[in-house]
């Protein structure tokens, strides 16, 4: 290992500038694991390319030298997406950060992967335009990360996840040939293989260029909080709203425990008496807003909320969203760890999901905190454990398995917007037959025949089918304590 | 079945058939011209019906398997009308976000995945793929496979079920389809103005936009700009009172007309090119001999063109700007019927071909004479 790892070193430094590659273990830790830091594995070195051709160069060495390969964008990811091997090189795409072209009359952002989620609707904020997929971590997040994922967000239910807001990419293939995928307009001739690429977690290809689509910024938002006495009640509310024909930007719930670890933390103003709080944001002109307010809280009043507040004004919205989007660190704060969980289902079952969550909650002896996309249906269910009691740690692995098969066993997924990643490799298993899986298998051939690019992740092969992984935060030590989790 | 509020007696289900069929057809080293409502024979390449030793026709694989309104979610079997699905959403105040061209009564839900054809309110409401949530589907080797689920956030595996949309029936027989469905707007309305040119009338559309009208189509053909207000009563019931005095309110089937090919600009032409680009490619269409006319849609970002030009010239027009065009109707003297490849996409797609119908059972030669 050792002589290959020098005479990759050596080719290696006559592409890339020297400052460009990282082998000594102290310069490789902070590469050894992204936002899933219970899984951590140094890569036998680091290459942070500066360019397109540089980026090939290398594609074309590993590809001759057999040397996996595994994308890196911020590290924020929740499912081990970007964890290194020993024998991989990890490809940071850091210094692809610029926006190169913002189009006001096509609404669109010409930008690099490794451009944060975030700058690219803070540049195009001149322009009254906005990037509308919006992961938790959007301050630290990147977009070539994001297409990489198929991100989501709260405000997936009305504007999409990030398959639906991008144009173009170009990517680099495991030979180091450029591919340019999707045109100027909106269909593209031949396959969709824009469809393909987003979310494939770094199996077929690095990202290089994405063309973004951007949105009008709505003239107004309004938020309406409301408390229910029952989950049951909260869940109906949510029905009711999306079957009376409104589709709000975000749709969110917690449950009690979320409220109140949510409120000690944020200080929202949250009822921690209520059982379940729902979130509901309307956006648009004013007039749509306004209407749009009323009818939803005659929905919540019909539905038995007993508290309702509208925000009024930008401040007191952002209030409101200050304790859900505090929600994760606020339940670490109460529990030496927890589990987070990412399943969909769809949304009539949520009030039966809750209810053997929390039967299975009961049996494993661990609490549970629910917080929800309600409006799409994706839960993040949040087990509390301590890693430290003999036994602990492999109940909640249980626990967490029994949630993400309950959420297949209803006609959901095991994993709404994390990524399967090294985490939920296992439940692919469990998700796709034998058939599916090795039909994946086959297209990752078609782009990557020797299996070089992020080996071991997102598709499961059979006999790794036994092993199970998962999110695990340790006395609060999560990576990036400081991104909002929700 | 939730919740549906009329089930067809005559429903049925095909997919065994259907993989019978198949296996027969890889036995035999038959080829299959798949068939839904075949409204839309004429699209893809004239010469694939011929090189195929037999049809399969999917229109009697019917029946609306589930439909949740407050899921906003409907699986269907693929040889499903669309009239029927827009009657039993219509009924619940939902629609089909890509309001698909319906050119006869027969389009079914299926030809729509296929086609990947998308109506005129696209730029607002997204594409046919963007509201495919999961597929079924049987491959070149008669296995049933299933991509995607039900549920709107889902990113388990890699997205097969969009990647599918569109592919013209060249990589298996779309079986079974789940979309999302959106609520149907309280009110819509149209109004239309002169414009002096097509740059104006884009530019115009961009600023409505920016004020964040509620816009939910557009089109500009003759000199007239014709715009679409979608959104709740109380908004568009007063929204003349947002627009200067130069618009006149105009009939609502301007746009079923326009999405179903019933204007006179499609009824008398011979031969009807689609192209794709971004909306500010000035591209000088005159310059081609024998153009006729031209009809833009999608906020300038989808044309259509008339006329008998040289397809080799607007290629070149097209290539510039990284768009594409595709021949629409009428296309038996073109080389291409849609735009050509890159030789790294063409390589991509002949595997990918090989990977899903490695006996090449499905659609020969529909998109490109390569497979």
């Amino acid at each position: 290992m050792e002589s290959s790892k020098s005479k990759l070193i050596t080719e290696l430094r006559l592409i890339v500038p020297s400052q460009c590659l990282l082998f000594e273990e102290e310069q490789l830790a902070p590469y050894e694991c992204d936002g899933l830091s219970a899984y951590r594995q140094l890569p036998m070195l680091v290459v942070l390319p500066e360019t397109i051709e540089q980026i090939q160069a290398i594609m074309k060495l590993c590809s001759q030298q057999n040397v996996p390969v595994i994308a890196r964008g911020a590290g924020t990811g929740l499912s081990g997406g970007a964890l290194p091997r020993p024998d991989s090189i990890l490809l940071s795409l850091a210094k692809f950060n610029k926006i190169k072209k913002i189009d006001r009359i096509n609404q669109i952002a010409v930008v690099e992967p490794g451009v944060r989620n975030i700058s690219i609707s803070e540049a195009a904020k001149e322009h009254n335009l906005y990037y509308a997929p919006d992961p938790s971590s959007q301050i630290a997040c990147t977009i070539g990360g994001n297409v990489a994922e198929n991100a989501g967000g709260v405000h997936c239910l009305k504007y999409g996840l990030t398959v639906h807001n991008i144009s173009s990419l170009k990517i680099i293939n495991i030979e180091g040939e450029l591919i340019s995928i999707g045109d100027s307009g909106l269909d593209s001739a031949g396959y969709d293989f824009l469809a393909l690429l987003t979310g494939s977690e770094g199996l077929l290809g690095i990202i290089i260029e994405i063309t973004v689509k951007l949105l009008v910024i709505p003239p107004k938002a309004t938020v309406l909080l409301a408390a229910f006495n029952s989950i049951e009640k909260a869940g109906a509310a949510v029905a009711n709203i999306i079957a009376a024909g409104i589709i709000p930007a975000g749709l969110e719930m917690m449950d009690q425990n979320a409220v109140r670890a949510a409120e000690a933390f944020a200080h929202a103003g949250y009822p921690t008496d209520a059982q379940a709080i729902l979130l509901c944001e309307l956006d648009g002109l004013a007039e749509e807003v306004d209407a749009l307010t009323d009818k939803s809280y005659k929905i919540l009043m019909a539905a038995d909320a007993v508290d309702i507040k509208i925000s009024r004004n930008d401040e007191e919205r952002l209030i409101f969203w200050k304790g859900r989007k505090a929600a994760f660190p606020a339940v670490g704060r109460i529990t030496p760890d927890y589990y987070c969980m990412d399943g969909t289902i769809p949304r009539k079952h949520l009030a039966k999901v809750l209810k053997e969550i929390s039967r299975l909650s009961d049996e494993y002896g661990l609490a549970v905190a629910n917080v929800f996309h309600a409006g799409d249906g994706n839960l993040h269910p949040l087990i509390l454990y301590d890693a430290n009691k003999p036994g602990e740690l492999e109940r909640t692995e249980e626990f967490g398995g029994k949630i993400l098969e309950l959420c297949i066993s209803v006609g959901g997924t095991i994993t709404g917007e994390h990524g399967v990643g090294i985490e939920k490799i296992d439940h692919m298993c469990i998700q796709f037959s034998k058939d599916e899986l090795e039909f994946f298998r086959k297209i990752k051939q078609v782009f990557d025949p020797n299996t070089l690019l992020n080996p071991g992740k997102a598709i499961p092969t059979l006999s790794r089918c036994a092993e199970f992984g998962a999110m695990h935060v340790h006395s609060g030590d999560e990576k990036f304590p400081e991104l909002e989790r929700f | 079945m939730n919740n549906i509020n009329s089930i067809n007696t005559n429903d049925k289900d095909c997919t065994e058939e259907f993989v019978e069929q198949i296996q027969a057809a890889i036995t035999h080293k038959h080829c299959l011209q798949i068939i839904g409502g075949n409204s839309k024979g004429f699209y893809g390449r004239p010469d694939s019906p011929a090189r195929c030793d037999s049809i399969l026709n999917v229109s009697s694989h019917t029946g609306i398997l589930y439909y949740e309104p407050s899921e906003l979610v409907l699986r269907a079997r693929a040889g499903t009308p669309i009239a029927e699905i827009n009657h039993l959403l219509a009924k619940n105040r939902q629609c089909l976000s890509f309001n698909p061209p319906c050119y006869s009564k027969h389009t079914t839900l299926g030809g729509v995945v296929a086609s990947g054809l998308t109506g005129p309110n696209r730029p607002y409401w997204g594409s046919v793929r963007d509201a495919v949530l999961g597929l079924q589907i049987i491959n070149g080797e008669a296995n049933v496979l299933n991509f995607g689920g039900q549920v709107i956030k889902n990113v388990a595996g890699y997205d097969l079920s969009r990647f599918l949309v569109g592919s013209l029936g060249t990589l298996g027989l779309i079986n079974e389809v789940t979309v999302k469905v959106i609520p149907q707007n309280e009110l819509t309305r149209s109004f239309v103005s002169e414009s002096a040119n097509t740059l104006d009338s884009i530019k115009c559309i961009s600023q409505l936009k920016y004020r964040s009208l509620p816009l939910s189509a557009s089109c500009i053909h003759n000199n007239f700009l014709t715009i679409q207000f979608s959104g709740p009563e109380k908004l568009i019931s007063n929204i003349e009172s947002k627009l200067d005095n130069r618009w006149q309110e105009t009939d609502n089937h301007f746009w079923s007309d326009l999405r179903d090919h019933k204007l006179e600009f499609f009824k008398k032409t011979k031969s009807l090119w689609r192209l794709n680009l971004s909306a500010t490619d000035e591209l000088n269409f005159s310059s081609l001999k024998h153009y006729q006319s031209e009809l833009i849609e999608w906020d300038g970002r989808l044309r259509w063109l008339t006329g008998n030009f040289d397809e080799s010239e607007l290629r070149q027009l097209v290539n510039k700007v990284q768009g594409q065009a595709c021949s629409f109707r009428n296309q038996n003297s073109v080389n291409f019927v849609f735009q050509p490849l890159s030789p790294e996409i063409k390589h991509l797609s002949t595997q990918i071909k090989q990977t899903f119908d490695p006996h090449g059972v499905f659609n020969p030669n529909k998109m490109y004479s390569d497979w």
